[in-house]
């Protein structure tokens, strides 16, 4: 029954994502049993690493750094978790985040939902609560996929160095899903938060892969969330909690900023 | 009882523009006010500021007692609003809306929603992105008055409506009135206020020109009659403009045009001397006192489009 969703903004914000989330979903299945599927063909043919050895460091750069696809920790470092499962991730949330206020209030049903005794600030809050629970839905579902794909596949990965990892693109997603939401809050403007938003992640994503190239760039890993996402190559390394902490410390600070101008702001 | 409504020189400027100017008001409790004014007068942006959706630059409001920002989340659970262009959720049948709102509200289905979907033929099933116009403005009145609050805001009620629903929509306002509600309707249509409304405030570039009772108004307004007679009409143009108070504002072939400022008896007297094939009176309208407010100060500079909304008054 669908008025289960409509209890609260929470369970309503939950609604109003079912379709994407299913879609992205299905993406994150396909492209986790995709990888997992074929790494044994992969490690198996011959000659594979040197072709990838001799391809350019910028193009290596920007899938993940140097390759190593003999060991499915190598392997799943670079594919899914530098390219597909970052770009689904990321889209659910920039798409969302930009939608949770600005969406709301540039299609007019911001005035007669705040007409109702619910305080804005109660309404970024359950809004945020309900991208974060539909982007921890995705996460397990790639985490569980990867488990079934390598099962099936025949080998197995470290789980808890998978769990890591999983959870560190959790905090990726969820710092631009927020910092959306926040720019959104703050403006009204579903443009400003999604532009924003992805010029940040698409300037991020190029300063981590110049930094592999240049040592004297080496500095401006520090201003990309993709460094603190995965810099440490999580599956091969494990993760390193202060990068998680910085994610974290991204997602609530712009929610919080974004919160604190709705607060005082004139809707439009 | 503390007013419903009262505001003390309520001001909102947007950047160098003025929308609101020092509005002053008291709206009583179980008062149907009016708030009339052209597109762009300020009407909204009252409103606004009374729900807290902006903030005033300069003045207060109270609303039911309570300070408009300060007691703002219990001043929405006791008002209905319905917002000018109502649009809600396209994806959502009504009823889900009306679910989600009673929800917002405390969860306590409201035991009037149903007759209400019915006295107004909205058919609650239907996805809101597929209604008509008025089926639309339908659902957003129906959420604005489910559950009885005690105040209801209403932001261009009637607009999108046929004339059988704006009768049906006035006789809910009457009833309204009867149980006790104090009910605020902006409104840029004059018979629509002079049907409802106990008092009107008329504003005009973000200020309140005009605070009156309907009736103080209405007394004010001239009627306006209309004499046909037999014979030539400059003799009897002539009887009639020698009535204290009468005015003759036009004289063609057999018929004259008379404006009065209220005493009509003379005016029958004066036409029983003539042989009158035709007699009309015209009821007061707040038309011509609206036209007064609006047209009597002619600032130069002031651009002709409230000079063409104003022809949409008549």
């Amino acid at each position: 029954m669908s008025s289960f969703y409509f209890r609260n903004v929470y369970f309503k914000t939950i609604y109003d994502q079912r379709r994407l989330t299913l879609w992205i979903g299905i993406g994150l299945i396909a492209a986790a049993l995709y990888t997992t599927l074929l790494f044994p063909v992969i490690r198996d043919i011959s000659g594979f690493e040197e072709f990838v050895d001799e391809l350019p460091d910028f193009i290596l750069s920007l899938v993940g750094g140097a390759l190593e696809f003999t060991t499915p920790e190598g392997y799943l470092n670079t594919q899914p978790f530098s390219v597909l499962a970052p770009l689904l991730m990321l889209t659910y949330a920039v798409v969302r985040g930009s939608a949770l206020v600005a969406g709301e209030e540039e299609s007019h049903t911001l005035d007669q939902l705040l007409a109702n005794p619910i305080s804005r600030t109660s309404l970024v809050a359950q809004k945020s609560l309900g991208l974060l629970t539909g982007l921890m839905v995705l996460a397990v579902l790639l985490w569980a996929s990867i488990q079934v794909g390598a099962a099936i596949a025949g080998f197995s990965v470290d789980l808890w160095n998978l769990t890591q990892i999983v959870f560190n693109l959790f905090l990726l997603a969820a710092s631009a899903g927020m910092l959306a939401a926040g720019i959104g809050a703050a403006t009204g403007k579903r443009g400003n938060a999604g532009g924003i938003t992805a010029g940040v992640l698409v300037a991020g994503w190029l300063f981590n892969a110049i930094q592999q190239l240049a040592a004297v760039l080496e500095w401006t890993r520090f201003i990309s969330v993709f460094w603190y996402y995965n810099g440490n190559n999580i599956l091969l390394n494990g993760t390193i909690a202060w990068h998680s902490m910085v994610l974290f410390g991204v997602a609530a600070a712009s929610i919080v900023a974004g919160a604190y101008v709705f607060q005082r702001r004139d809707l439009r | 009882m503390p007013a419903a409504i009262e505001t003390h020189g309520l001001t909102k400027f947007y950047g160098e523009h003025v929308g609101l100017r020092d509005l002053t008001l008291e709206v009583e409790p179980g008062e149907v006010f009016g708030l009339l004014g052209p597109n762009g007068a300020g009407k909204t942006t009252t409103i606004r500021l009374l729900l807290d959706f902006i903030k005033p630059t300069r003045g207060s409001a109270t609303v039911l007692g309570l300070d408009s920002h300060a007691g703002s989340m219990e001043i929405r659970r006791r008002t209905g609003y319905l917002p000018g262009d109502f649009i809600s959720y396209p994806n959502l049948a009504a009823g889900e809306v009306f679910d989600y709102f009673i929800h917002l509200r405390g969860g306590e289905r409201p035991g009037d929603l149903q007759a209400m979907c019915e006295r107004f033929k909205l058919d609650a099933s239907r996805k809101f992105g597929e209604l008509s116009r008025g089926n639309r403005q339908k659902v957003g009145l129906v959420q604005a008055y489910m559950g009885g609050p005690e105040l209801v805001v209403l932001d261009e009620p009637t607009s999108g409506l046929d004339p059988l629903l704006q009768i049906e929509f006035q006789e809910l306002v009457r009833e309204r009135r009867a149980a006790g509600a104090t009910q605020f309707i902006s409104s840029h249509l004059l018979h629509e206020v002079e049907a409802i409304c106990d008092r009107v405030g008329i504003i005009r570039e973000g200020q309140l020109v005009a605070l009156e009772k309907i009736e103080a108004l209405k007394a004010r307004a001239r009627s306006a009659m209309t004499v046909e007679v037999a014979d030539d009409a400059t003799a009897a143009a002539e009887a009639f403009g020698n009535i204290a108070d009468i005015e003759v504002t036009e004289v063609s072939g057999h018929r004259i045009t008379l404006s009065s400022a209220g005493d009509i008896d003379a005016v029958i007297k004066t036409a029983a001397r003539f042989e009158v094939t035709s007699f009309e009176s015209h009821p007061p309208a707040l038309d011509e006192v609206f036209m007064a407010y609006y047209g009597g100060e002619n600032d130069s500079g002031e651009s002709n489009t409230e000079e063409a909304e104003e022809r949409d008054y008549s």
